[in-house]
């Protein structure tokens, strides 16, 4: 019997990179396939070519039997597949209830919108992927693990017969996971092929039937889960031993060095107070919406506040804008890097230069090339960023590479406190290991680290005190001593 | 040095977007050179050197005018309001010739002047929060309205030779204003691609939300482009008055759409993020020659207009399809 969806001897080469070569892998009815590999091995592009996104240079494709030779993202939709890209494609000032209806709004004869038709189906499909918002709401309102959830309710309002999730979970917190493996689990019984892509191997582990691994642009090895484990499955990805996923640190434990006080932006959070000690890292954890993200940019003064304060050093810092965040020592890595880390058509250099102009210039005024071309290339070799040379646009680097060029880039003004969101958000194990490591060696040298993931394994194996939020409130604080998955849910969920 | 002003801060060395860019900066080379072409070929005056100046003090102006656009746009914004505040600005430099001011101190009133509008708009797309488009045009209206008022619709006329020079003169065989504009390009160009400045305006105008989160002083940024672009509209007012020896209120109506032209016809996106001098020159020459063709070629004026329209219309779809194909 013909595979649902078989691709044979498929390549594709960008200018300067050979993105895939002779890729040949097939997705039949009613089954999970698992795609992993490092950061740049191909994933996302052998998924856009199956979205007609990309044509390929070589190969062919065939849907239950048939060449299908997808020529724009309309082909392979028509055709029943649906592709959920790593890099979220929403209308940010139209509704929940459009976005997910776009290209297929349900409508009258004479053409006009049935809103109220659409905003029932739209809150149908929001309770299957365990979004709590109202289908009217601006999507530029949501955060970007909402978002993906709403790409997800999108995907489930049309007739597919193959979903391809790229990295749907790297935002997800346990509890929105869960709720999407249960829509996988039921899509898989309804006939339809998926394809899930993700750097968490717990969760390919969990819910693959297969799973293959790419590197390098090849595919190097296909086997059903059962046959494959951990060291494995890791060990032919990055083809090379990784021997602990969270390396033990030995850093020293000293002064506060950043004390928020009752802090409260209205709307967002309130009264928050931590403290965060040289030489500590310090894991904020909480469900989507618990208000994480805002208390790190109002720290960096990204966010405006309406009361407390925030000391740096044990003195009161004025922090109005995230320049003064950065002259006083302190660094944010956004969660979002398409919107907030990057100019995504500008190149690595410009990119990782960007905070540190003046001291990449002569008199602070007039650039000094050298300096910028010095900086991007020690970025580029300290976080092993894959790329053809620090003129590449950051646009065209994989996921992963990217995030690592925000790493990068807030590693250039030598700050003392880390607020890192979802810092390891697409990165791939082998990448992984070695934030892990950058974020040992910084504590190592007494800086102080906070640290937002929605990661529990991540803020179980790197933190020394992990603190919950929920809805705006900090609702309790979890010592390494008393670390469990079942703890930190507690406080999430309940308080 | 010219190749220095080609590659903006940020360059390319890699990918699409280095091919496109190049594609462009040949295309508006080989256009310059086919238009030239065929008016030396079909018209006996193209060639003479009397039209050649009079290309050149034209493109002074505009190209003036279109280097302040050119920050602008590059910060994703756009000023509209360049030609009322060229009118007003001269005619308020004509006022203080009159007022028998030193030709300095009048030069200076019109360049001053001219940041002030700029430093309008920069305080309303800063602090306010408002559109520059909207802003600018608001500015348009307002500045054509003062150059009616403070000379009651009359020409200003009668200056000193000293500062007629400037417009008109000559500095050995180069016309004064021709040499000013060059000076202009060249710092310009300096600025925008080799200073701290200049990285700013370019991080500004590619993601604004990921330029503030790096520390830039965006709202310093936004405020400076507009400043400099009104400033240098000033500086055009002076030019233009000195050249024809009088200042009117009704000088340089629509001006702001060829310097729009000229930056965008350069590879400049509206979108922001993108542009160069050296495009911004090109796109000037180019702007200047079409100007000229239809003069030469006795095109009537309502024509004129409709072209210019249809130029400014080709360059900007060109864009939008650039944008389109970035996106996808
Ligand atoms: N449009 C493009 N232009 C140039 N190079 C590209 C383009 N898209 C992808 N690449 C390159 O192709 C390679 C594969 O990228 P791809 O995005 O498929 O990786 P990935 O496996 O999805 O990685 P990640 O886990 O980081 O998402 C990378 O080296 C990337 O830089
Ligand atoms: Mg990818």
């Amino acid at each position: 019997m013909a595979h649902l969806l078989e691709m044979t001897g498929v390549s594709k080469a960008f200018p300067g990179v050979k993105a895939l070569t002779d890729v040949s892998i097939f997705l039949d009815k009613g089954e999970v396939l698992g795609i992993v590999g490092e950061n740049g091995a191909g994933k996302s592009t052998l998924m856009k070519i199956v979205a007609g996104v990309y044509t390929p240079d070589d190969g062919e494709l065939r849907l239950e039997g048939e060449a299908f030779a997808p020529r724009q993202p309309r082909d392979s939709l028509d055709a029943g597949i649906i592709v959920i890209h790593q890099e979220l494609s929403l209308v940010p000032d139209r509704s929940v209830a459009e976005n997910i209806f776009l290209g297929n709004l349900p409508h009258d004869r004479l053409g006009r919108v049935r809103r109220k038709a659409l905003n029932q189906h739209a809150k149908t499909l929001l309770a299957r992927v365990g979004l709590d918002v109202a289908p009217q709401t601006r999507v530029r309102q949501l955060g970007i693990a909402q978002q993906q959830l709403v790409e997800i309710a999108r995907a489930l309002s049309r007739q597919a017969r193959v979903i391809v999730m790229d990295e749907p979970t790297a935002t997800l917190t346990t509890a929105e996971q869960t709720i999407l493996f249960a829509t996988i689990r039921a899509l898989r019984s309804a006939g339809v092929g998926l394809v899930f892509i993700s750097h968490h191997l717990e969760e390919v582990f969990e819910i693959c039937d297969r799973v293959v691994v790419l590197r390098d642009g090849a595919a190097v090895e296909m086997r059903p889960t059962s046959e494959w484990n951990e060291t494995g499955l890791i060990q032919a990805m990055v083809n090379r031993p990784i021997d602990a996923l969270f390396p033990p640190r030995h850093a020293a434990i000293g002064d506060v060095v950043l004390a928020v006080e009752g802090l409260t932006s209205a709307g967002h959070f309130e009264d928050v107070s931590l403290e965060l000690r040289a030489g500590e890292v310090l894991g904020l954890a909480g469900l989507i919406g618990a208000g994480r993200t805002e208390v790190l940019k109002a720290i960096y003064g990204a966010l405006p506040i309406s009361g407390g304060r925030v000391r740096v050093q044990s003195r009161d810092v004025v922090i109005r804008a995230p320049r003064d965040a950065i002259a006083a020592g302190v660094a944010l890595v956004p969660e979002d890097r398409k919107a907030e880390g990057l100019v995504l058509p500008f190149s690595i250099r410009s990119n990782v230069a960007m905070s540190t102009l003046p001291r990449l210039s002569w008199l602070r005024t007039v650039l000094a090339p050298g300096r910028m071309d010095r900086l991007a290339e020690h970025a580029v070799a300290d976080l092993r960023i894959r790329a053809s040379g620090i003129g590449q646009t950051v646009q065209s680097l994989s996921g992963g590479n990217q995030q690592k060029v925000v790493i990068g880039r807030a590693l250039t003004t030598k700050p003392r406190i880390f607020l890192l969101d979802e810092p390891t958000r697409g990165i791939d194990v082998g990448a992984k290991v070695e934030v892990y490591r950058l974020i040992n060696a910084l504590a190592e040298q007494g800086a102080a680290i906070l640290v937002v993931s929605s990661d529990m394994i991540e803020l179980l194996g790197l933190c020394d005190r992990i603190l919950i939020m929920r809805t705006g409130r900090i609702a309790g604080a979890v010592p390494r001593a008393e670390f469990s998955q079942e703890r930190i849910m507690h406080f999430a969920a309940l308080g | 040095m010219a190749s220095n002003l080609t590659k903006p801060a940020e360059s390319r060395r890699f990918g699409l977007g280095s091919l496109v860019r190049a594609v462009n900066e040949l295309t508006i080379i080989v256009g310059f050179l086919a238009i030239s072409i065929y008016l030396a070929v079909t018209t006996p005056t193209f060639l003479t050197s009397a039209n050649i100046l009079s290309i050149l003090l034209a493109s002074s102006l505009i190209g003036i005018v279109a280097v302040g656009e050119t920050f602008v746009i590059v910060t994703g914004g756009i000023d509209l309001s360049v030609g009322s505040v060229v009118a007003f600005t001269g005619v308020m430099t004509g006022l203080a010739l009159n007022a028998h001011l030193p030709v300095p101190v009048a030069i200076l009133v019109g360049i001053g002047i001219g940041a002030l509008s700029g430093g309008f708009i920069a305080f309303a797309v800063t602090f306010l929060n408002m559109s520059p488009f909207i802003v600018s045009l608001a500015v348009l209206a307002m500045a054509r309205g003062l150059a009616f008022i403070v000379t009651n619709g009359n020409t200003i006329f009668s200056f000193p030779d000293s500062f007629d020079n400037i417009g008109g003169g000559n500095l050995g065989p180069f016309p004064v204003a021709a040499l000013i504009t060059l000076v202009v390009f060249l710092v310009a160009g300096l600025v925008l691609a080799r200073t701290v400045f200049g990285a700013e305006v370019y991080a500004v105008g590619g993601n604004r939300e990921a330029a503030r989160l790096a520390g830039i002083p965006v709202n310093r940024t936004l405020s400076l482009v507009y400043i400099i672009s009104g400033a240098l509209a000033g500086l055009g007012g002076v030019i233009l008055a000195g050249r024809l020896d009088s200042a009117q209120p009704i000088a340089a109506v629509g001006l702001e759409l060829n310097a729009i032209a000229a930056v965008v016809i350069g590879g400049a996106s509206l979108f922001g993020g993108k542009g160069s001098i050296l495009g911004t020159l090109l796109g000037v020459l180019i702007i200047g020659l079409i100007n000229n063709g239809l003069t030469l070629k006795n095109v009537q004026p309502f024509w004129v207009q409709f072209i210019q329209g249809a130029v400014i219309f080709g360059a900007v779809l060109i864009d939008s399809l650039n944008q389109k194909r970035r996106r996808a």
